[in-house]
This record gives C-alpha cells, sequence and structure tokens, in this order.
C-alpha cells in the first residue's frame, strides 16, 4: 500500500479546506488537501447564486468563481512549493498515532485505491450535513417529494431536474429561501415557506428578493405538522403556533408535491469523534482551544466542520487561521497560556474556547435573540472592558469580535482569568 | 434481475406464489430445490417491501408462546435453521442472546412463567439470571434491574436483506419473480382435480400468471387475495408498530435485545441493537383500519422514549436519525393460518403470518412444501440445486488492507458514494444488477442512505448510478415504485406569477382525514416485537 | 425598536389572514397610495413606505416627482426605496446543460450586472432552453441582455461563473 508522509493533511476540499491548505504551504509546511470529489470547492458549487466573498475580494461573486478563485490560488501551490492535492479521493478514517500528535489518513480513490497519509497536524474541513426529516420528526406518510434543501438545489443546479411543480418549504434559512426562488425560476410554484420561529431565519435581502418578489407567503410561527401521500406526497398539514404550543384547530392542508427541508446542518465531525476528539454538544462540532485545536493534540478543524457558518468569507479566514496555528504547532509553538472565553448573556455559543493573549484571534458567536441597537459587552473577570454598538443582530447571523484590538497586554490577567461576551 | 410483464403479456408454471415477503419468499426458495416451475409475485417495485422490511428484526428466542400455537412451533423450528442459511446466503445475522428485564421484585414472577415456557418449547440455553448477571450480560442495562431472563438462542437480523438473499437464492435456481403486479382477479379453469385445475391471476393492466397451484403469502391481503380467489373468507386487521431509529453513534447501544416484561397497562419499549450497529427503540401496538397506513404519528414520541429509558437510560432522543412503522397482520386466532383451502383444492393459505413470521420463516418454507406435496404436488429434486450465494464485500467491514484487494479486484470499490455508511459505487452497481432498482430497495441492500444523512449526499449519485445500469431515464427513477418518482420534471421556464396556472386549493375548512394515529387513548401502548 | 417589537412587526407575515395570504389577489383596481417596502440596503431592514401622492394608476409606472419615502433610518433608504419602485432591477443566476464535460452536467452562469425585473422571466425560459458544449472558461461571455445596462452604460451580459 503506498504511504505518503507530510508535515500536515487538511480533510476537505471546499472553501474552508482550500484556505487552511494555502495557509499551511505559505509557512513553509508540506501539506495534503484531500477532496472526495473530482473538484475542489464544495458546497459552494451548487450555491449558484451570488453574494459571495464581499470580504475576501470586495466583490459580490456566486459561490462557483468564489471556489474557482481559490482553486486558481491553490492548484499552482501543489509539486515544489508544498501542496499535493487529492481530488476524487474520500478519508475513510483518521487514525491518531501512539506517539503524540502524529496521524495516519486511511485515504481511498478510483484512480489509486487504498492508501496511507502519515502526518504530524491535520485541519479538519469537512463541511457538514444537513438535518433531515428523521431530526425534526414530522409525522405522517413516507412519500417521494420530501427532500432537504440542499439535496433539491443540487439537482435543480447540477442535474437539471426539479422536485417537482408545486413546493412548500419547511425553514426560511437562506438556504430555504434561496431555493424557493430557484424553485420558481426553475419551473415550479412555490405556495410558502413555514417557520418554526416568530421572526425570518435568512437575511432581510433573501427574504425581499426570494419570496416578496414572487409573493410567496411566509408563515412565521408554523409548523408543517403531517405529511400527506401515499407513494408521492399529495399535502401538508400546517399548524400555527399560540405561545410557543401548536394551535391544531386552526391546521390548514396544503397541495404540494415537494416539501423541502431547511431547517439547520450539523458539522460531519465524525471522523474527529472517531480519532477521539470531544464536541461541543451547542455546535455538533469539536471542542476546541484558542489555536482551533481539538481536544486531541494536533487537530485542528475549521469552516462548518467545526460549527456552521453563513458567510464564506468568515470561513476563508477562519480556516487561514487554522492553518496558520498548525504551522505553528508543528514548529513547536504552545501558547504560554490560555484563558477561558465564555458565553454570556443572549449568546448561543462562541468558538473557540479560549484566548491566547500572546496571539489573540476573532471570536465568533451566534446571537439568541433579534434587535436593532444592541449593545455587545466584553468582560474580564466581571469587569467591562469594552462595549460596542450594533446596528442589527439575529440569530442567523454570525457575529466576530476581534481581541486584538483589546490592548490585552495592558490588563492584569489571572492564570484563571474569564473573558465573557454578551449582548444586550 | 426480476421480470416486469408488459400489458397483455402473460407467463405460466407449476406454482405460483402471491406475496414476496419473507413467507413467499422462504417459500420459494424451498420450492427452488425441485423440478418445478416456479412464479413469486409481488405487487410492489421489489421483494420485501411490505411488513417484511419494518419489523424489529428479532430472531425470536422461542420462550413468549405456549407450543400448543402453531406459530411457536415454527418459531422454534425455524430459529434453528438459521444457522444453515446464513452460511449459504450471507444476510447480516448474529445470535447476541435475549433478556427480559425485571425491574421490580413482582416483575420476577412473569419473567418466571416465560422461562418455564422457554424451557417445555425446548428452547436452548435460556437461563435465569440475577441482578448481577444481567448487568454483566448487558452494561447498557438500568442499574435498576433486579434479575431476568437470558435466551442465548435468540438473535438480530436485518429483515430485508434476509428476505432479498432468499429472492436470489430462488431466483439463482431457477424462479422468475414478477414484480409490479398486483393480483386484482382470477380466473379458475373448468377441469377439476389437482392436476387438471389451473388458476390465472390477472393483474389491473391485463398481465396474467396461470399456475397449477396458487400459494396466497399475501400478508396484511392475504383476506382480500382469498376472496379474489374465491376461497375462505376471513379477516386480516393490521396492526402498527412504529419505531425509532438512531444513530449507531449513540451511547445507548445495547448488546442484546432487551425486553422489559409487560405490564396489565403496557407492554412497554423494546430496545434493540441491529447488526449494522444501529438502534431500534419501538414497536408501539395500535389496531388500524388502512392496510396502507404506515403514517408515523409522532404522538407518543416522549412516553417511548421514557419507556426506552427504563430499560437503557442512556437512550437520547437526538439520536434520532428517523422513524418508521410496520403493520402486524393480525387475525383472530392469534395463530398462523397455513392449510390448504378447503374450497380451492389448488390453493395453499398462509396467512396470518405475524410475529414470529420472520423467525418461523424458513420453517414455513419447509411445512408449506410437505403440504403441497400431501396435496399431490409431485417434488422431485433437483441435481444442480445451488443453495449458496456468492457473497458481495461490504467495505464497511473490511480493514484497509482488505479494501485494497477489493480495490485490484473492482476499482469501483474505492469511490465511496455514502458517506455515512461507507458504500462503495461497486456495492451499489452489484444492488442494481440484482433487481433493487428503486432508491428504497437500494437502501436497503446496499446500505446507502441509510445513516444519518438519511441519503441527503448520495441520493443524486445512487440516482445516476441506476440510471448508468439500467437505463432507467433520471426522471423515471423512483423511491419505490411507480408514482414515487423522485425528480421527475426537467428545468424550465420560470413558474412566474401570472405565467403559471393557478395555485392547488388551500382547504381551510376541509380538515385532513382524521387519523386513528391521532387520537390519543385508542392506542394502547406497546406490543410484541 | 427594541426585538420585542420588532418580532412582532414580522410576526404579520405569518399571521395572515388566508385572503391576503397572495398579495397578488388583493391588489386592488382602485389607484394604490402607498407600497410597503423592505429596504435592504443594510441588515436592518426599515421597512419604507412609499407613497404615491395623487395616486398611482394600475400598471402605470410612477413619477419621480410624485414619491415620498417614510420609514428609513439612514439617506441609503432613500435611494433604495426610490429605485425600487421606479425601476426594480435584480442579479440573474441559474445553469445551463453542458456537453462534453468531464465533471459537470451543467454550468452556472450570472449576468454581469443587475437587470430590469420585467426581463427576467424571458431571459430565464431563453437561458433553460440553450446547450453548451465543453471546454468553458469562467467568465466566457454567453450573450448579451437588451435593453438593460449598468451605471457606466455598459450592456449587460450573461458570462458562465465556473469552468466547465
Ligand atoms: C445553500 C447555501 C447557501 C449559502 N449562501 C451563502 C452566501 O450567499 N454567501 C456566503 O458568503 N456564504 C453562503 N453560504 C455559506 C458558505 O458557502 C459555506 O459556509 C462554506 O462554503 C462552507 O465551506 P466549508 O469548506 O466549511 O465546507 P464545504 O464546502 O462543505 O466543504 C467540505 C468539503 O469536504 C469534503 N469532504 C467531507 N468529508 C470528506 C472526507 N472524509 N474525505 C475527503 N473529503 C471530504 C466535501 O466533499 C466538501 O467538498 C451558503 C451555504 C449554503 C449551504
Ligand atoms: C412491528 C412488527 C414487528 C415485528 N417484529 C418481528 C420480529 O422481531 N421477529 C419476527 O420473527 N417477526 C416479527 N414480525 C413479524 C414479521 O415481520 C412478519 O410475520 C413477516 O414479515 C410476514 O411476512 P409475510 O411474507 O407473510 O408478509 P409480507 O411481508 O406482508 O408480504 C406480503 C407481500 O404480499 C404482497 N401482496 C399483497 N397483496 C398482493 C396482491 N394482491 N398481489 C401481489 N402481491 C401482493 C405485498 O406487497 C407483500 O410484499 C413483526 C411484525 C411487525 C409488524
Ligand atoms: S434605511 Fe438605512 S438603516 Fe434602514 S435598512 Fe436601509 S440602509 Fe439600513
Amino acid at each position: 500500500m503506498t504511504e505518503y508522509t507530510l508535515d500536515a493533511a487538511v480533510i476537505g476540499g471546499g472553501a474552508a479546506g482550500m484556505s487552511a491548505a494555502k495557509a499551511l504551504v505559505d509557512a513553509g509546511c508540506t501539506t495534503a488537501l484531500v477532496e472526495r470529489e473530482q473538484t475542489l470547492g464544495g458546497i459552494l458549487l451548487q450555491c449558484i447564486h451570488n453574494g459571495f466573498g464581499v470580504h475576501e475580494f470586495k466583490e459580490e461573486l456566486t459561490g462557483p468563481e468564489y471556489a474557482e478563485r481559490w482553486e486558481d490560488m491553490v492548484t499552482p501551490l501543489a509539486g515544489p512549493r508544498g501542496a499535493t492535492i487529492f481530488t476524487d479521493t474520500t478519508v475513510m478514517e483518521l487514525i491518531p498515532g501512539s506517539d503524540e500528535g502524529g496521524f495516519t489518513l486511511v485515504c481511498v480513490s478510483p484512480g489509486s485505491g487504498f492508501f496511507h497519509i502519515r502526518t504530524r497536524a491535520v485541519v479538519l474541513t469537512a463541511g457538514c450535513r444537513e438535518r433531515n426529516r428523521g431530526n425534526i420528526r414530522i409525522p405522517g406518510t413516507r412519500p417521494a417529494g420530501v427532500y432537504t434543501a440542499g439535496l433539491a438545489q443540487r439537482m435543480v443546479n447540477m442535474e437539471g431536474c426539479l422536485p417537482g411543480k408545486d413546493a412548500v418549504i419547511v425553514g426560511s434559512g437562506d438556504i430555504g429561501l434561496i431555493m424557493a426562488r430557484r424553485l420558481v425560476w426553475s419551473g415550479c410554484r412555490v405556495h410558502g415557506v413555514v417557520e418554526i420561529q416568530p421572526y425570518p431565519s435568512g437575511l432581510t435581502r433573501n427574504i425581499v428578493q426570494c419570496l416578496n418578489d414572487f409573493s410567496i407567503p411566509l408563515y412565521l410561527s408554523h409548523v408543517v405538522s403531517r405529511i400527506h401521500g401515499r407513494t408521492r406526497l399529495e399535502a401538508v398539514d400546517i399548524t400555527p403556533l399560540e405561545e410557543g404550543r401548536p394551535d391544531t384547530a386552526k391546521t390548514f392542508t396544503q397541495a404540494c408535491d415537494n416539501l423541502l427541508l431547511s431547517v439547520g446542518l450539523i458539522p460531519s465531525a465524525e471522523l474527529a469523534r472517531e480519532a477521539g476528539a470531544q464536541l461541543n454538544p451547542l455546535t455538533g462540532g469539536p471542542l476546541v482551544d484558542c489555536r482551533l485545536m481539538s481536544t486531541v493534540p494536533g487537530l485542528f478543524a475549521a469552516g462548518n466542520g467545526l460549527h456552521v457558518h453563513d458567510l464564506v468569507d468568515y470561513v476563508s479566514a477562519e480556516a487561514r487561521r487554522a492553518g496558520e496555528n498548525a504551522a505553528a504547532y508543528l514548529s513547536g509553538y504552545q501558547p504560554a497560556r490560555q484563558i477561558r472565553l465564555k458565553p454570556g448573556s443572549n449568546i448561543r455559543y462562541l468558538v473557540p474556547g479560549t484566548l491566547d493573549p500572546a496571539r489573540p484571534q476573532p471570536i465568533l458567536f451566534r446571537p439568541m435573540i433579534v434587535k436593532n441597537g444592541a449593545i455587545l459587552t466584553l468582560s474580564l473577570d466581571g469587569k467591562i472592558i469594552k462595549e460596542q454598538k450594533k446596528n442589527h443582530i439575529q440569530p442567523s447571523e454570525m457575529m466576530q469580535v476581534d481581541p486584538a484590538k483589546l490592548d490585552l497586554g495592558n490588563l492584569e490577567l489571572r492564570p484563571d482569568s474569564v473573558l465573557e461576551v454578551s449582548l444586550s | 434481475m426480476y421480470t416486469q410483464l408488459s400489458p397483455g403479456q402473460g407467463m405460466s408454471a407449476d406454482v405460483a406464489i402471491v406475496g414476496a415477503g419473507v413467507s413467499g419468499c422462504a417459500i420459494a426458495r424451498v420450492l427452488s430445490a425441485y423440478k418445478l416451475d416456479v412464479i413469486l409475485i409481488d405487487k410492489e417495485a421489489d421483494v420485501c417491501f411490505g411488513t417484511s422490511k419494518a419489523n424489529s428484526g428479532i430472531v425470536h428466542g422461542g420462550f413468549h408462546h405456549n407450543k400448543k400455537y402453531l406459530k411457536t412451533r415454527l418459531e422454534i423450528e425455524g430459529n434453528l435453521m438459521f444457522d444453515r442459511l446464513h452460511r449459504e446466503l450471507d444476510f447480516p445475522f448474529e445470535r447476541r442472546g435475549i433478556l427480559v428485564a425485571a425491574m421490580h421484585e413482582d416483575e420476577l414472577k412473569h419473567v418466571e412463567y416465560l422461562y418455564q415456557q422457554g424451557v417445555d418449547n425446548g428452547a436452548i440455553g435460556i437461563e435465569m439470571c440475577s441482578r448481577s448477571r444481567m448487568l454483566e450480560l448487558d452494561p447498557q442495562l438500568h442499574s435498576d434491574c433486579v434479575g431476568g431472563l437470558h435466551a442465548p438462542g435468540g438473535g438480530i437480523i436485518e429483515p430485508y436483506r434476509y428476505g432479498f438473499s432468499l429472492a436470489e437464492s430462488a431466483m439463482k435456481n431457477g424462479v422468475e419473480i414478477v414484480v409490479n403486479f398486483p393480483v386484482a382477479r382470477a380466473e379458475h379453469s373448468t377441469a377439476k382435480g389437482p392436476n387438471g385445475q389451473t388458476t390465472t391471476l390477472f393483474a389491473k393492466n391485463g398481465t396474467k400468471v396461470s399456475a397449477k397451484w396458487i400459494i396466497n403469502a399475501a400478508g396484511l391481503f392475504a383476506d382480500d387475495l382469498s376472496r379474489i380467489l374465491g376461497a375462505e373468507d376471513f379477516t386480516i386487521t393490521p396492526r402498527k408498530g412504529e419505531y425509532y431509529l438512531l444513530d449507531k453513534l449513540t451511547r445507548g447501544a445495547p448488546r442484546k435485545v432487551l425486553f422489559p416484561v409487560p405490564s396489565s397497562i403496557s407492554k412497554g419499549m423494546l430496545v434493540i441493537p441491529t447488526v449494522e450497529g444501529t438502534v431500534l427503540v419501538g414497536p408501539t401496538a395500535e389496531d388500524i383500519l388502512d392496510k396502507e397506513d404506515t403514517a408515523t404519528s409522532g404522538t407518543m414520541l416522549d412516553s417511548i422514549f421514557d419507556s426506552a429509558r427504563r430499560l437503557v437510560p442512556a437512550i437520547a432522543m437526538n439520536d434520532v436519525i428517523t422513524s418508521f412503522s410496520g403493520l402486524r397482520p393480525a387475525m383472530d386466532s392469534g395463530d398462523f393460518y397455513i392449510e390448504p383451502s378447503k374450497i380451492q383444492s389448488n390453493l395453499i393459505q398462509v396467512a396470518g403470518i405475524q410475529s414470529p413470521g420472520l423467525t418461523a420463516s424458513p420453517a414455513i418454507g419447509e411445512y408449506v412444501k410437505n403440504l403441497l406435496k400431501k396435496q399431490g404436488c409431485i417434488l422431485e429434486e433437483k441435481p444442480d440445486f445451488d443453495p449458496f450465494l456468492e457473497r458481495i464485500p461490504h467495505l464497511r467491514d473490511k480493514t484497509s488492507f482488505q479494501s485494497e484487494e477489493l480495490n485490484q479486484h473492482d476499482p469501483g470499490y474505492s469511490r465511496i458514494v455514502c458517506r455515512c455508511e461507507k458504500v462503495s459505487e461497486a456495492e451499489i452497481r452489484s444492488a442494481v444488477k440484482a433487481g433493487h432498482h428503486t432508491l428504497d430497495g437500494i437502501k436497503f441492500a446496499a446500505r446507502a442512505g441509510a445513516g444519518r444523512c438519511q441519503g441527503g449526499f448520495c441520493t443524486h449519485r445512487t440516482i445516476q448510478i441506476i440510471h448508468e445500469e439500467t437505463g432507467i431515464p433520471l426522471s423515471h427513477i423512483s423511491k419505490n415504485g411507480p408514482g414515487s418518482e423522485m425528480f421527475a420534471l426537467p428545468v424550465g421556464p420560470p413558474a412566474l406569477l401570472g405565467t403559471s396556472p393557478p395555485a392547488p386549493k388551500v382547504s381551510e375548512l376541509e380538515v385532513s382525514a382524521p387519523n386513528a394515529a391521532d387520537q390519543p387513548g385508542k392506542s394502547n401502548q406497546g406490543g410484541q416485537a | 425598536m427594541n426585538s420585542q417589537q420588532n418580532s412582532n412587526q414580522n410576526n404579520k407575515q405569518g399571521n395572515n389572514n388566508p385572503d391576503s395570504r397572495n398579495p397578488a389577489a388583493t391588489a386592488t383596481e382602485n389607484p394604490e397610495q402607498t407600497r410597503e417596502i423592505i429596504c435592504i440596503a443594510c441588515p436592518v431592514g426599515c421597512h419604507l413606505q412609499v407613497m404615491f401622492r395623487g395616486g398611482l394608476a394600475k400598471d402605470a409606472s410612477p413619477d419621480p416627482d410624485t414619491i415620498a419615502i417614510t420609514g428609513n433610518r439612514c439617506p441609503r433608504g432613500e435611494i433604495y426605496g426610490r429605485e425600487e419602485v421606479l425601476a426594480p432591477t435584480r442579479m440573474v443566476t441559474t445553469t445551463i446543460p453542458v456537453a462534453g464535460s468531464s465533471f459537470a452536467r451543467r454550468v452556472p452562469v450570472r449576468t454581469t450586472g443587475p437587470i430590469p425585473v420585467a426581463r427576467i422571466p424571458d431571459l430565464l425560459t431563453q437561458l433553460h432552453a440553450m446547450e453548451l458544449h465543453a471546454p468553458l472558461a469562467r467568465g466566457q461571455v454567453l450573450l448579451t441582455v437588451e435593453g438593460s445596462e449598468n451605471s457606466d452604460n455598459e450592456a449587460i451580459q450573461v458570462v458562465t461563473s465556473h469552468r466547465a
């Protein structure tokens, strides 16, 4: 069996993987970039709408354009510059070695069969999967016509096949909204988007341009309560929520032949979990420290495989940090101390879990509330050290704060110091 | 590969078996060892798409029922036949053993009763266990357990793969399997006498199959088929059983099949490990009216999980990847009804095959063969009968070195299609070649789409592979047969307002059909597997 | 505005009575006096009230001088609102089948800038009936959208947005 030995390996060649691999190579590490599909780009290749790259390229690109720009930067790194790019190759297993930090990746590809890659560091950028009907447990029959929005997106955009001619969409996240417009544009009527929350979870821009443009009703505080149809979906029941509980008396039935579920994403953290990494129950991804390193030394994570992002620019930036941190780890850097980061009021979670005062890196977090004119507060051991006004916050928009601007050097840090982030 | 008759086309044989569940498949396979023309018919697009695909998958241990019942005698006999079948056919099967766990001293009484019944029935190795022995046999058990019963001969099986392999073996030995053939009408020829009379079965589209002998193994519809054939009048009542399937990464996976002790109020939920490493929680038991109503209700979710957690505290609702339900074909007698018809002399009824039908199925095959013989059907052994099926290796069972060997043999083994279950393209192609042309068929045969993402990643690839292997256009590839096409329409001009036909009516007032499942109180929770 | 108010406001969209569920069905024959639109120039999403002084007849195009906008929290809202009422434009993206590519069955395409909303249906109909041949590079021009220009008066084109 063929075996490659390199400094580092990046698992997954989407936005995160390409960025992490470039950072590693730029820092002088020989790096394997492993992607299961034939082309680099990941989920971006099926997101054919525009709205990507505003931060990274200062331009509004489509998903495929964003992916190809990165591909154009990464492909030349192959060969003498230190990168080895394996496409059409799946990492089947990630085995931590007995000596600290070493890994074996069991890979398989139709071109070269099974082979091993041995490295001292791994960045896991395997993206995420969609929550499905079983995860949200919609009762009823099990006909054809019930698909996750991402599968439908792939079928419509990349295969040219429609899921039906009359759709209902569950979930008002951006994927659901964008699919509503895509379906209408491709010949399928959309009869409504059903959202369990009292507010839409997607961007306002998408509510306007993907729903309002086509007079598609948005049912807030509603759930799809039953699926009908024996072989093919025939209708769904939609029930409003009153004070958070279904008001079954007001249930109505909407005829449709396809139901798209856009009900959340979960990081594909299986490889990390199997390698022994602890997961964060709030994000579904690995628990990481200030270096984006999991509880398994040498195993880093970034992008949707760490926690689900809504902006690809944040993905690229986070993965760049993960790559740089992995390179630093390989050259022996260990943070002298880490202070714990704690989610305070109105924060669902934050990533990473700690901060290295010597090399502070951005903290990403998700709010739990919708509000205009919110205040973001950072407090160290109970003392407010920074307050910032935010125009608008909502749970579907990830936020970021950069502690590099905090001047941590002048603050009094104890070994057990806690930095709390909260919103009010 | 299955046979699909085109309108007007007909076939004839010595024996026609209607219903390709585990009963029909087991009968077909037994008969395939004899010089007989056998046709196995099913209304669905694949075999085992009825009750045989949605059940607990337990090979029972022979202690649940008294042996005065035919079902108990066939259960015990059938159980013993699985080792050999497993060697010949290579379906997923493990003798994991069954535990009945008492959580209270009072419950031990009933356990002792079951133990005695098992001993009387001749269940091999059955034993009473102390608390510590129970916890040692399965550390996942709730520590409240006070003792129980262990039936080491009980096991677990993947019911559809078992059924598929019976069908494949039967086909290999000459049986024709005709799918998408719902028997709607029958005609008997006038010539009487066992060898004179032939019966012709018609599907709705005019296709027909005629045979000298008919076997009614139509499961839930055996009563309807009996009427179609002008034979006995009996009634089959569907009893629904609902399950939740847990991810194989769950921390609540037991080693053994775990039964609670049934109480007068509830039979309680079982926690069942599957051969593939997932876990089943269920089933409920609920009498319903509609034989095709396999809808899941969700209403009993909390009580189902409460009940399961009394057995295994680590069971978590978050681990649910899907739910499904199956229908038991219950008859009033509570027993199997396997007899020659007293009205149509060339018909054998194989009805009321509720639990433990899966366990009993190998014995049902032999039993029906003997009935046929008694009725005058001439059975002459085929010298070239081959009981073995070629093993299809599965990547997920292999080490990387073994996988490398597979790859050298067929590079299709090194392209992963279903990442959750590690299913390669080669495995999917061989499932398609074996006749599974629907997504559900592929899911059951090769596990692509059976894992935690439930097909989110691999469905488009599977559709493509079915298309490449069979030439079926993408738009015709279905979930489980005609009418369930997945992505039937091409991208076309936009459906913008004003340019499109009016939207289908939203029925504000027309309340959706009342469903038994939605009415609490009507269902008693829990049931036998 | 606090979060409570905001979510209540949004909630209205969901508690529509059945008749108003399809706004198109309620379009009046009477001249339109005001129209509510949501500003998307920033994430705050102000609800803008667009008033047509003297009313706007059905299917008539509004006169820029009779429009008044309220509800905006900043001047960008005014600009957005006027544009949205006077000459709404959108970016269009879709995919077109491509023959002869080793990895793609369809290639993504985009307009080089926003085009008038009224032109979208015809453009999509035209694009969905096309078939392309590999190899294709990113940015290859496929056609020019008639009657649409960007701010520099350059014609808007449809280009591929990935190689194939
Ligand atoms: C529908 C949709 C719309 C979006 N819209 C926008 C938008 O308008 N603007 C914006 O900025 N962002 C948007 N995003 C978000 C952004 O595009 C994603 O967050 C980002 O692309 C994720 O990149 P990633 O590299 O983390 O994951 P992915 O792109 O999913 O990449 C993961 C890669 O890993 C590979 N992989 C996984 N497991 C293995 C393995 N075992 N072996 C080998 N390879 C493996 C996969 O094949 C995949 O290519 C959108 C996302 C979606 C899903
Ligand atoms: C919830 C539940 C749990 C169970 N658990 C267990 C268990 O753990 N262990 C165990 O041993 N048993 C179990 N059983 C019982 C077992 O599943 C059944 O006994 C067995 O599957 C019955 O198989 P069958 O072939 O008789 O019927 P089916 O599988 O129902 O097959 C009948 C076939 O006939 C076809 N058919 C019907 N009408 C027509 C027609 N007119 N024309 C053509 N074809 C027709 C149908 O399509 C179907 O494929 C369980 C059952 C249920 C419902
Ligand atoms: S009016 Fe100004 S503040 Fe309000 S949404 Fe528009 S740009 Fe944002």
